[in-house]
């Protein structure tokens, strides 16, 4: 098969980066399977128990990044207990052991402990990037950590991280010598930080990009971080409040006209609703915005900076912006790819299907949409389907659990039909509002390219799951919640979770003796059963409902962090 | 007897643990007998999770489950009775029959009746929350400009337009972690899933305390009441305590409890043994009886 040097193979392999098409690559032949894996630099894990560090650092000794995935997705939502799992300490561990030059680190859903990002910070040299997104178990002693020993650190991104213990004073950590910093993420850290020594870092990191502050900056802070970093790309502001008239703000106008290269723009921790025109001047130039963690900006004004922001792609944004709010941004942003629409928790401020219409016709490149709305009708959804096909992903969050069509009284499986018959490319769908089993004979028929779906409060029968199971050939990720599918569309084709990643079954019909059947027929998954008061260990009674089970396949059997609440079948 | 340490169990050591609490007359009702009794009876998991059982049929073989229909007064709604009840947060909620009457309800449909619904990312949940509960009012801002601490903002009042402001009702984190003694994992609660002090009890209690379905029959369910671990009264051998922003231990039970759910960062669930110097304000119902001239 060779007919050229393995260096010229693996040339032309380095311009293979997807993950998908270089596993796709090392299938050919043994000889391409060996020089693959042996110039392999970044690796995905997606489900971090499908596998353990020792053969991924065996498989991919020249590893520089890895990526790795823990928590289910609906631990999001409080739905898995503490401590369930997803440790990293084991992988850094045997990173460390290993020769692995680790440079990147990236973690979603993971519990990092302080002493893990101790031994983090002082077993790589060229350690350089660690995002976090939505892990936990760390305090500041572990960031400073990471600023005093990552000598070329150029990336610290933390990303919807509760931190309990913040005392601000890890910023002062990263030494004098530290002057490569390309991104800087604290926004969601809670407490105060040392503010002359974040001065000093920004002053002396000339290659910064990307600046996300937490609320305990304020606004003055803000003038002087921007003065020394004009060359910015990405800001997020933590604190926006001032007195208009009063000398800081004027000079922060000043100050932000010349930050010419700011594209992305987020945060507004706190923020003084009304004035908001001091970011007008950057808004024509914005890619990227994202006020949702903004609170209390009326209507109005989020209307005012939309009419600015020409270039947009990517919008995240508080429901108070209205349907009317989403009808400027249907006749501005025509670059539109990214919308999502949250939940303010102020009930008359919620969207409905007028708004999502409305971008659905301004908007031709939208092909990201998550979407918090007080109610949908079916004709909307049609309509939906006939303006835009181009959908990617479509999560669709009805507040209001099971809830019809207000205009018909029926369910919602005709719209969500119309969506998925229409979007071709569709890979992500989450459901809500009233849905019997039709929709689901609709994604089974249409959703050909569906890899990841939400299901809560959902479906009359067993029929439906089996109609998903059926017919979407590339499912990778099912989770529903609150849904009446039992055994039979569990055990009906056991063979289908080998070709997936995961399920999660919480609140459904199935029974313990419906998972314990998987488990002994498919020996290569992980059937976890959830349990929270104790009780599957009293009682095995095969008829006992399960209230969570979270499936997924694996290489190397049940894992042995699993704590006493869960018990792998 | 030291101001009310007797109340605990402990002989000696001072009270001062608390500081500037009113004193609070003990808000254990009466019925909170029947919940109890109801509450530890029901706990038979597998449906939902942990939340009480409201759905008799896959039971019935086990003996009729009472529900809360049973007791139409205890201080619920009865419309909401057949479906999750609003103080519990039960982790799911059978469609079928219980479809959550929402039409004849007055307040606001509580987003979180129902655990993870809606779907929204637990930090966004709680930042939201915090935000709402305490919103800027420019006047106040201008003049506190310096003054970025979070008690500050904490302090101001609420309000324009926060009374239909769905998470600022609940006007706290929605989670806060419960550790009990003795027990390894710790759990977390829903705090904006409850209204009173009763109800989170009761919910603590079948978290920690409920009993497996292989010994709950209606005959269990007395011995289960005579060992009611009721957290707020201080009888028995544990005791509610919980940790506010200003990071010390207190008794739950003190202060109000919009008070207490806008300052409790976490719960713990102490032997009472271990509970000395936290100050307890008032009188167990015995002592109180005892207090009476006969």
């Amino acid at each position: 098969m060779n007919y050229f040097p393995d260096e010229v193979i693996e040339h032309v392999f380095d311009f293979v980066t997807s993950q998908k098409d270089r596993n796709a690559v090392s299938l050919v032949c043994k000889s391409w399977y060996k020089i693959e894996r042996l110039s392999r630099q970044s690796v995905f894990i997606g489900n971090c128990y499908a596998i353990s560090p020792e053969r991924v650092i065996g498989r991919f000794p020249g590893l520089k990044s890895l990526t790795l995935k823990g928590k289910p997705h609906f631990a999001d939502f409080n739905l898995l207990p503490y401590d369930w799992g997803g440790w990293v300490y084991p992988w850094v561990e045997a990173l460390a052991k290993s020769r692995v030059g680790l440079e990147e680190l990236r973690l979603k859903r993971m519990v990092v402990s302080d002493d893990c990002l101790e031994l983090l910070s002082r077993s790589f040299v060229n350690f350089k990037s660690l995002v976090l997104v939505s892990c936990e178990g760390f305090t500041t002693d572990g960031l400073a950590a990471i600023a005093a020993n990552c000598r070329y650190l150029r990336e610290l991104d933390l990303q919807e991280i509760e931190v309990d213990d913040n005392r601000g004073q890890w910023i002062s950590c990263f030494p004098d010598s530290c002057t490569s910093l390309v991104s800087l993420n604290f926004s969601c850290l809670k407490g105060e930080i040392n503010l002359t020594a974040l001065e000093r870092l920004v002053a002396r990191s000339p290659n910064l990009k990307s600046l996300r502050l937490n609320r305990a900056v304020p606004l003055d802070t803000l003038q002087k971080l921007l003065m020394r970093a004009p060359q910015l790309v990405d800001l997020g502001i933590g604190s926006f409040v001032y007195d208009p008239s009063s000398e800081a703000y004027i000079k922060l106008k000043a100050t932000l006209v010349k930050c010419k290269s700011i594209r992305s723009l987020s945060g507004f921790l706190e923020v003084v609703p009304c004035c908001l025109s001091a970011i007008h001047p950057v808004c024509q130039n914005l890619t990227s915005l994202n006020l949702s963690y903004a609170p209390g900006i009326h209507g109005n004004e989020l209307i005012k900076l939309i009419r600015f922001c020409r270039k947009l792609e990517r919008l995240w944004i508080l429901d108070s912006i209205g349907d009317r709010g989403l009808g400027v941004v249907a006749f501005t942003c025509k670059e539109l790819q990214e919308l999502r629409v949250f939940p303010s928790g102020v009930d008359n401020a919620a969207v409905t299907e007028e708004g999502l219409v409305a971008i659905s016709a301004g908007c031709p490149k939208l092909h990201s949409l998550l979407y918090f709305c007080q109610q949908m009708t079916n004709a909307a959804l049609i309509t939906v389907a006939k303006n835009n096909s181009n959908f990617t992903r479509f999560r669709l969050c009805i507040l209001d659990r099971e809830k019809p069509d207000p205009v018909t009284m029926q369910p919602l499986d005709e719209g969500f039909g119309a969506i998925v018959q229409s979007c071709k490319r569709l890979r992500r769908l989450s459901l809500s509002g009233l849905l019997t089993d039709q929709v689901f004979l609709y994604i089974g028929m249409y959703a050909e390219q569906l890899e990841m779906l939400s299901i809560a409060f959902a479906g009359n029968s067993d029929k439906g799951m089996l109609y998903v199971l059926n017919g979407c050939k590339k499912l990778r990720k099912l989770e529903i919640r609150d849904s009446p599918f039992g055994n039979t569309a569990l055990l009906t084709d056991v063979g289908k979770y080998e070709t997936m990643r995961s399920l999660w079954m919480s609140s459904c019909e199935v029974t313990l003796g419906g998972c314990q059947t998987l488990a002994k027929k498919m020996p290569r998954l992980n059937v976890e059963i959830i349990n929270e008061d104790d009780q599957m260990e009293f009682s095995l009674d095969d008829r006992q409902k399960v209230g969570k089970m979270y499936l997924y396949r694996t290489l190397v059997g049940p894992r042995k962090d699993a704590p006493d609440f869960v018990w792998t079948l | 007897m030291q101001g009310g340490i007797g109340l605990l169990g402990v002989g000696g050591g001072g009270g001062g643990g608390c500081n500037g609490n009113e004193s609070g007359v003990s808000k254990v009702v009466e019925s909170d007998d029947d919940e109890l009794e109801l509450g530890l009876g029901l706990s038979l998991g597998g449906v939902g999770g942990g939340g009480k059982g409201k759905v008799v049929s896959s039971w019935g073989e086990c003996g009729r489950i009472l529900t809360a229909k049973d007791f139409p007064s205890a201080g619920r709604r009865p419309s909401n009775a057949s479906s999750s009840s609003p103080p519990v947060a039960v982790s799911g909620t059978k469609r079928a029959a219980n479809s959550v009457p929402r039409e004849g309800e007055s307040s606001p449909p509580s987003a979180s009746q129902v655990v993870g619904w809606p779907p929204i990312g637990a930090y966004r949940m709680n930042s939201l929350v915090n935000q709402a509960k305490a919103p800027i009012s420019e006047e106040e801002k201008v003049a506190d400009e310096k003054d970025k601490s979070k008690d500050a903002s904490k302090k101001k009042i609420c309000n324009g337009n926060k009374t239909n402001n769905i998470f600022s009702e609940k006007a706290h984190l929605g989670f806060v972690k419960v550790n009990m003694d003795g027990v390894p994992i710790g759990r977390k609660v829903d705090l904006n899933a409850h209204a009173s002090y009763e109800s989170l009890a009761q919910t603590l209690e079948e978290m920690f305390f409920a009993s497996t379905p292989a010994i709950n029959s209606i005959g269990g369910e007395k011995d289960l009441a005579t060992k009611a671990f009721k957290l707020l009264d201080g009888l028995s051998e544990f005791v509610l305590t919980y940790e506010d922003k200003e990071g010390d231990w207190m008794l739950v039970g003190d202060v109000p409890w919009r008070m207490f759910i806008s300052s409790v960062k976490r719960l713990r669930i102490m032997r009472t043994s271990e509970a000395n110097g936290l100050g307890p304000r008032f009188q167990p119902r015995n002592d109180r009886q005892r207090a009476k001239p006969v």
